[in-house]
């Protein structure tokens, strides 16, 4: 079993409890959630992740604006980020990457394709794939 | 007698033309009386059309709270059934290991018996009958693609529900507009009452200028690959760029 901690966020309940099924599904139990960029802020300072999945269109604070801070933070600069996204034009692919996220996924998702993503992601920086 | 110069206007009379200036100002003011009824009959169907916005709008949200509590039902059911699922898996596995247990067990028996049916033609008969019985082993090997078929099934009636997310996005853009709407007539129907403006309601106030940052009105539910396909090339082309 992975022991990676991952953040999740999304302001769709839907959304949040569909990806942590299907991160569960493939072998990543260990999950928290967070509503929007300010709330996840606020987890990741509280309850630290090594991991953070996030969502572009949120209230409060937009997923691209949490990855701009994790990103200017000493703390997280170099965590692993998977933007997951209704936001499929090459624009904003670019100014996601940009932002230097690790890597973006068009929703809606497949499992296998999210699996992709993250053992792409931890292998690129030498974490332990599921 | 010298002829005087006449003058186009007789006296206490008209001019034979008519009085030009005079009765454009009488055309004009029957248009304006005619007018003025049609404009308050615009006026009133904008106060009636500004006025239903808002109803729709509430009506839009209603779907939302409706389509968001029917997904987290399904949710609630499929992740039941997910456990389900997984319980009766481990109840196969278990059924798996006794049966590798009876399979050694019927060998060791094999072995006993061996002997005693070489010599004994109805213990031999017997025993290879006892062998071929379906309950002394076995569940059939389909049984465990059967099983990862509903498990995949389930896995992906969940993964389905992301419309929900997604319809959401676009009903909120869809509201957006409505809103927009409803302030451009708002507008136009200040411009009807002199200097009284009134302002505009809570709901519209609380938007934020930049709604972007809160939804996706262009989202899609599409389940061609050919989106994540062009993503996937463009963060290539951009690790290959930044490391190059």
């Amino acid at each position: 079993m992975a022991t990676t901690k991952f953040l999740i966020v999304d302001d769709s309940l839907t959304m949040r409890r569909i990806v942590i099924n299907t991160l569960k599904s493939i072998g990543f139990e260990n999950v928290i959630e967070a509503a929007d960029g300010k709330d996840a802020m606020a987890k990741l300072l509280s309850e630290g992740a090594e991991f953070l999945i996030t969502d572009w269109n949120m209230p409060e604070m937009s997923g691209l604006d949490l990855v701009k801070w994790a990103r200017a933070s000493e703390q997280f600069a170099d965590m692993p980020i998977l933007m997951i996204t209704t936001r499929g034009n090459k624009d904003d692919v670019i100014e996601a990457m940009k932002m230097r996220v690790n890597n973006y996924i068009v929703k809606p998702f497949t499992a296998p394709g999210l699996k992709e993503k993250i053992d792409q992601i931890l292998k690129s920086v030498g974490a332990g794939a599921a | 007698m010298k002829a005087s110069r006449k003058s186009h206007v007789p006296r206490g009379g008209r001019p034979r033309g008519g009085w030009p200036a005079r009765d454009s100002l009488d055309n004009f003011l029957k248009v304006v009386s005619g007018v003025i009824p049609l404009l308050d009959s615009v006026k009133e169907s904008l106060e009636e059309s500004t006025g239903s916005i808002p109803k729709a709008s509430r009506q839009l949200d209603n779907v939302t709270k409706a389509t968001e509590s029917a997904t987290v039902e399904i949710l609630d059911l499929l992740e039941r059934m997910s456990a389900r699922v997984d319980t009766l898996g481990k109840a196969i596995v278990g059924v798996r290991a006794a049966s590798r247990e009876g399979e050694i067990r019927l060998a060791a028996m094999d072995a006993l018996i061996a002997p005693l049916a070489m010599s004994n033609p109805e213990v031999h008969a017997r025993w290879c009958e006892f062998r071929k019985s379906p309950g002394c082993l076995a569940l059939p090997a389909s049984l465990d693609a059967e099983f990862d078929a509903l498990r995949t099934d389930t896995m992906n009636i969940g993964m389905a529900l992301q419309v929900q997310d997604i319809t959401t996005q676009q009903i909120a853009g869809v509201s957006h507009m409505i809103e927009s709407i409803r302030m451009n007539l708002a507008e136009v129907l200040q411009s009807f009452s002199e200097g009284e403006r009134t302002s505009p309601p809570e709901q519209t106030k609380s938007r934020p200028a930049d709604p972007n940052g809160r939804f996706n009105g262009d989202a899609e539910y599409s389940r061609m690959p050919d989106r994540q396909e062009d993503a996937d090339e463009i963060v290539e082309r951009w690790k290959r760029g930044n490391h190059a």
